[in-house]
């Protein structure tokens, strides 16, 4: 019966569904139109496949600052070894400089460490896209016997025995700290990790003079080579899969092939994701050596090379990787009105 | 308490009723319905731009997967808010929503997983097509090696061929195009570049129906038409719950209504009661204060009180007429002089009210008893009968009669009588109208009570006066009488020795006259004086009455007419008969005096039954049978002030001379004397009643119960009866002859001895008075005892003893008898001088005694 009852029913349910209806006529134009400037957002920036990174945020002060005080804290750690921080240097690139961290067991982790800059840009996280919501990830990492080594019902007593936190968390949220606020306040805070400005966006946004010509030239060669057929939007790259290894098995001169070197197969199991990993957003890349899932290309004159002709199938000339290298140097953004420190990027392993 | 048990359930139901349409009222939450509007709108427009980005990606025309990622964001965005459906669509849909959720929810995720399989696919694909445009384009730019231009341009041709078509020809096509291309010996030049052309060029074959593939899925995927039933059945959930919580409100609005009403129900109940409260309140008052008024009222103003309490209550009560009827002491008819009615109706006869009382005390119609009291609010709707007749000759529409009693008897009632509009009586005022009836009734009850202690005094000073008169007066009687007896018995011994005819003699005879005439007044207070109701028999009144109106007939003047109303012809008193008739002759000749000699006197007779003690003006009578005699006169009548004397001795109003003031005395005495009671009613210028009342006795029963010796009765011995009181001598003739005994009687001593000598022995005893003017009874016995000595002689005396018995018994007289002679006492004496001769009479009822009949 409630299939086939009929809206026109009563003459209420036929006003209320005229409303209904004409209501979400409204609201789909307005949807719609939103929808096409995000098309647009495309096309506003002279129809390039990159965006520049939004120079501001919406969020809640006083949880970001909670959220910087907690991934500075090594309390978050079981035996107050590390903190968030110990692996994402913010004066650093967002990373560390090593190919692989040191786990809680002491052995390497699996995976090098990701930028925590621009996280919030990604559509999902991690090398293997394993997780899409920030909260969701940071309780992986808190957990992760391997990394913070921590539970609840050690960290929670910790947090409420200290005063600094519980006015903190008080201010925040009105309450005692709990799981729930304790990850908002984490993400929050890794949310406004925004780095704009980069000169490559002042390019797009109009500022001509904001890259040299060999970077421009540069940019011309990573859209010709393809390299922008994976790494594109705001965050070049971060928003799609791709397999590592497309016309030549980078793989294949390896003695031996790690369960890290499987991607996104560890996953899910199916064989077509072996091998296959999270496009890694290109944003900063000049700080965050050395590069790929294991830290194995120390330069990114060595990524750029390996890329072509694994991804590419192309032998990329060293002269136009110089300028694509120079291009990507454009993409360092600012972080607090400070572009983030060049120098590190010598500092190299 | 109890009000209270009663009202909790109510008031939680209500409160449980009002709650459940409240909430089945509530439209459903508008800002949740708006979210899962968005919701739902966000899946449909976000799954249309995602198919609009997939075909612009497709088509090289979007380089940037944001847009779709941000679809897909949105789709799952929107999946998440929808949870919120299954809480909204609480009817019959709630299950289906949920599986549609569920199955959108799945598609969504499909959707997402052929999007990043399309954006993984589609990079490499528009990648390696922009590459092997570019490429081509390049080497037969180049054309340095003419047949490998030539292969690729033929290559070139068919991706052509094969991007706009991809079927299974053309890829094979391109695939032998490739195969050649790699088959040609290298270039030294464009080796590297032949070797990615062909690379892209397999990765284009390959890639593409995958792409497509991928595409077409998206573009198949049931998220939008899944999104828009759902939107559907949502919808029309909605719209049934909207509608369902209008027809709740509806209720609800009538619940307020309904509340409201009773509000105002209970506000006029409310109102209803204050009035009644007060109006009970101000009758409460009324009562008290009718009641206060009682307490302080003089006896004499009593019947003013009366009316205007019945007056206040009327008011109060609203009806037309109040009154208080009682049932009179002799149980006929009620006595009644408390009313009060409205102006202008018609004021209700004795007839009516004695028919109302005796209809109220045999009520039969049943349904009206309230309270014990008679209620009747419609008249009208009576059962025809002899209740419904009383009350319409009353013209009575509404009738409430409150019974009153006292002592466990229904004395009387209170009533009160709606006229002009019917009325009724609720219960609480009926209970007060009670009180107010008992209030009345008390207050005449005091009345009475008052009047009876007032009346007991008064008599209780009268007849302490009397006994002290008649104390007084018979110590100073039974002195006279031995000073008369002295006087007298001289005055006949002188009269015999003087000569007759001369001066002294007629002295000494005035002076025994006048002594005659004081022992008789003697007599008389001696009777009143005396005590003890010795020697009564039953005496059968109706006779007595019609010996003493015999008598009286020729003693009163002819202008005294007398009537008698006798009623009964079996009225017995235990008495004295002749101390009876004087009471009648006193009585009768009193009134004749009152009426100055003219007129009528009404001499009645009857039995009462009296059922409960009565008080009269001199005396008091307990329960039981009386005989009355009443004798009425038409004189002038008395005051009260005579009234409370005229039986004291003494008392007279008529001139001296005229009166003794004895005659009223003596009847109070043998009255007294009799255990019966006076009653007398009279008014100035109305005439007088006297009543006597006897104790009735059964005749029978009292004779046997006092046996007497029976009287001796001669056997017709011939008797010299000797008195020169003529009427005296007859008397005794006739006793005598009563007696048994042949009287022979004289009124002449002389005489009665000249009979004597002619024939002695005729005699057999001799009678004689002792006081004669020719010859005393004394001579005349000494003359006959010496013509026969033998000859019984009996010496009569009205003066005590006689003064010389010696010489008596020498005259041969063997006894003196006192006057007046009783029947017994000569009876005895004959017969005991008559020797063994005289035998006792044959039994014979009491009732031939010659005094009784």
């Amino acid at each position: 019966m409630a299939r086939d009852a009929p809206i026109r029913r009563t003459p209420a349910g036929r006003r209320l569904a005229a409303a209904t209806l004409s209501g979400l006529f409204v609201l789909g134009l307005i949807a719609l139109w939103t929808s096409a400037t995000g098309q647009d957002q495309a096309d506003r920036f002279g129809g390039e496949p990159i965006t520049p990174v939004p120079l501001m945020t919406a969020l809640d002060p006083a949880r970001v600052r909670l959220g910087e005080k907690l991934f500075h804290d090594a309390a978050l750690s079981r035996g107050d070894l590390v903190s968030c921080a110990s692996c994402h240097l913010l004066a650093h690139g967002g990373d560390d400089d090593r190919a692989h961290h040191m786990g809680a067991d002491g052995r390497p982790l699996d995976f090098n460490a990701p930028t925590i800059f621009n996280v919030t840009l990604n559509a999902r996280f991690n090398w293997r896209g394993n997780f899409q919501e920030l909260e969701r990830q940071n309780q992986a990492a808190l957990l992760d016997p391997r990394l913070m080594n921590m539970t609840w019902h050690e960290l929670l007593p910790k947090l409420r025995a200290n005063p600094d936190y519980r006015s903190a968390f008080a201010e925040a949220y009105g309450a005692d700290p709990e799981p729930r606020s304790l990850l908002d306040a984490l993400a929050a805070f890794e949310r406004s990790l925004l780095t704009p400005n980069a000169r490559f966006d002042r390019y797009l946004r109009g500022e001509r003079g904001a890259i040299t010509a060999a970077e421009a030239r540069g940019y011309s060669l990573f859209k010709s080579y393809g390299c922008v057929a994976c790494h594109q939007g705001v965050n070049v790259g971060g928003n799609l899969f791709q397999k590592f290894g497309i016309f030549e098995d980078p793989f294949a001169r390896r003695a031996a092939v790690t369960e890290a070197d499987l991607g996104r197969f560890t996953i899910t199991g199916a064989a077509t994701d072996r091998h296959v990993f999270r496009v890694p957003s290109l944003r900063n890349v000049a700080l965050t050596a050395p590069y790929f899932h294991d830290g194995s290309a120390a330069t990114l004159e060595q990524a750029v090379a390996i890329m072509g002709r694994s991804q590419l199938g192309r032998t990329i000339p060293a002269a136009d990787i110089e300028e694509i290298v120079a291009f990507l140097r454009t993409l360092t953004g600012e972080y607090r009105g400070r572009l983030l420190d060049a120098s590190k990027e010598r500092a190299g392993p | 308490m109890r009000t209270v048990g009663r009202i909790l359930p109510v008031f939680a139901g209500l409160l449980i009723v009002l709650t459940y349409l409240l909430v089945r009222g509530a439209t459903p939450d508008a800002a949740l319905h708006e979210r899962t509007l968005a919701a739902l709108q966000a899946l449909i427009l976000n799954d249309a731009a995602l198919h609009r980005d997939v075909l612009r990606a497709r088509a090289g025309l979007l380089r940037n997967y944001d847009p779709l990622v941000q679809s897909v964001a949105g789709l799952r965005a929107a999946v998440n808010d929808l949870a919120a459906v299954r809480a909204i669509a609480s009817d019959e849909a709630s299950e289906e929503i949920g599986d549609r959720l569920a199955g959108l929810a799945a598609a969504v995720a499909e959707q997402e997983d052929l999007v990043e399989r399309f954006k993984s696919d589609n990079a490499l694909l528009q990648n390696s097509l922009s590459y092997f445009i570019h490429a081509s384009h390049e080497f037969g730019r180049r054309a340095e090696d003419a047949s490998a231009a030539q292969a690729v341009g033929a290559l070139a041709n068919g991706m052509l061929r094969f991007t706009s078509d991809p079927s299974a020809e053309a890829a094979a096509e391109v695939t032998v195009g490739l195969d050649h291309l790699a088959s040609l010996p290298p270039a030294p030049t464009s080796a590297t570049d032949t070797r990615a052309l062909v690379a892209h060029g397999r990765l284009i074959v390959s890639a593409q129906p995958a792409v497509d593939g991928v595409v077409r899925r998206l573009l198949a995927a049931p998220v939008g038409p899944r999104a828009r039933l759902l939107q559907d059945l949502y919808l029309d959930s909605h719209g049934r719950a909207v509608a369902r919580a209008g027809i709740y409100r509806v209720l609800l609005y009538a619940a307020a209504v309904v509340l409201a009403g009773y509000l105002g129900y209970l506000f006029l109940r409310l109102r209803a009661n204050a009035r009644s409260l007060e109006a009970r309140l101000h009758l409460e008052s009324l009562i008290a204060e009718i009641s206060t008024r009682f307490i302080n009222l003089p006896r004499d103003r009593l019947g003013e009180g009366m009316s205007q309490g019945l007056a206040a209550l009327a008011g109060h009560a609203a009806v037309d007429r109040a009154y208080i009827l009682l049932r009179g002491s002799d149980g006929v008819g009620p006595v009644s002089d408390y009313r009060w009615q409205r102006g202008g109706l018609p004021a209700a006869d004795a007839a009516s009210d004695r028919d109302l009382l005796e209809m109220a005390f045999g009520w039969s119609p049943a349904g009206y008893e309230r309270q014990a009291c008679i209620h009747v609010p419609g008249v009208t709707e009576l059962p025809a009968g002899a209740e419904k007749a009383v009350l319409s000759r009353r013209g009575i529409r509404s009738w409430l009669c409150i019974p009153l009693w006292r002592a466990g008897r229904r004395v009387g009632l209170l009533g009160l009588d709606a006229v002009r509009d019917a009325k009724s009586w609720p219960d609480d005022d009926i209970a007060l109208l009670r009180t107010a009836g008992e209030i009345f009734l008390n207050a005449l009850e005091r009345a009475r009570t008052d009047s009876e202690r007032d009346a007991l005094e008064v008599r209780l000073r009268q007849a302490q006066r009397i006994e002290a008169i008649g104390t007084l007066a018979g110590g100073i009687a039974h002195n006279f009488n031995n000073i008369l007896g002295a006087i007298l018995g001289y005055s006949e011994m002188a009269l015999g020795r003087l000569p007759k005819d001369s001066g002294a003699w007629r002295q000494i005879q005035e002076v025994r006259k006048a002594g005659r005439r004081a022992k008789d007044l003697v007599d008389q207070i001696l009777t009143f004086g005396r005590h003890g109701g010795h020697g009564h028999v039953p005496v059968q009144m109706p006779a007595l009455v019609t010996e003493a109106v015999s008598l009286l007939r020729v003693s009163l003047p002819a202008t005294v007419e007398i009537g008698t109303w006798i009623q009964t012809d079996a009225a017995v008193v235990p008495g004295d008969a002749a101390q009876l008739q004087q009471v009648i002759m006193n009585l009768c000749t009193n009134a004749a005096q009152a009426m100055d000699g003219r007129g009528t006197v009404d001499i009645a007779l009857n039995v009462i039954e009296l059922d409960a003690p009565r008080m009269l003006s001199h005396g008091n009578l307990a329960a039981g049978c009386y005989v009355r005699l009443a004798v009425a006169d038409s004189g002038h009548g008395m005051d009260a002030r005579t009234l409370e004397r005229i039986f004291e001795p003494f008392f007279t109003t008529k001139p001296p001379g005229v009166g003794t003031g004895l005659g009223l005395a003596s009847v109070h005495g043998i009255v007294a004397d009799h255990g019966g009671a006076l009653n007398v009613r009279s008014r100035p210028g109305a005439g007088s009643t006297f009543e006597v009342y006897l104790a009735a006795t059964d005749a029978a029963g009292l004779v046997e119960e006092r046996p007497q010796a029976p009287a001796p009765i001669g056997r017709g011995e011939t008797v010299l009866l000797v008195d020169d009181d003529r009427p005296l001598m007859l008397l005794g003739e006739e006793m005598l002859a009563a007696l048994g005994y042949e009287p022979a009687g004289f009124d002449s001593s002389p005489q009665a001895l000249a009979a004597f000598r002619a024939d002695p022995a005729r005699f057999d005893l001799v009678l004689a008075d002792q006081v004669m003017p020719e010859m005393t009874g004394s001579e005349l016995a000494a003359a006959v005892h010496a013509l026969r000595p033998d000859l019984p002689i009996i010496l009569v005396t009205g003066y005590g003893t006689p003064v010389a018995t010696d010489g008596l018994r020498a005259a041969g007289v063997r006894e003196v008898l006192r006057k007046p002679l009783s029947s017994a006492e000569l009876a005895g004496t004959l017969a005991r001088h008559l020797g063994p001769g005289a035998r006792p009479a044959a039994p014979s009822p009491p009732a031939r005694l010659s005094h009784v009949r």
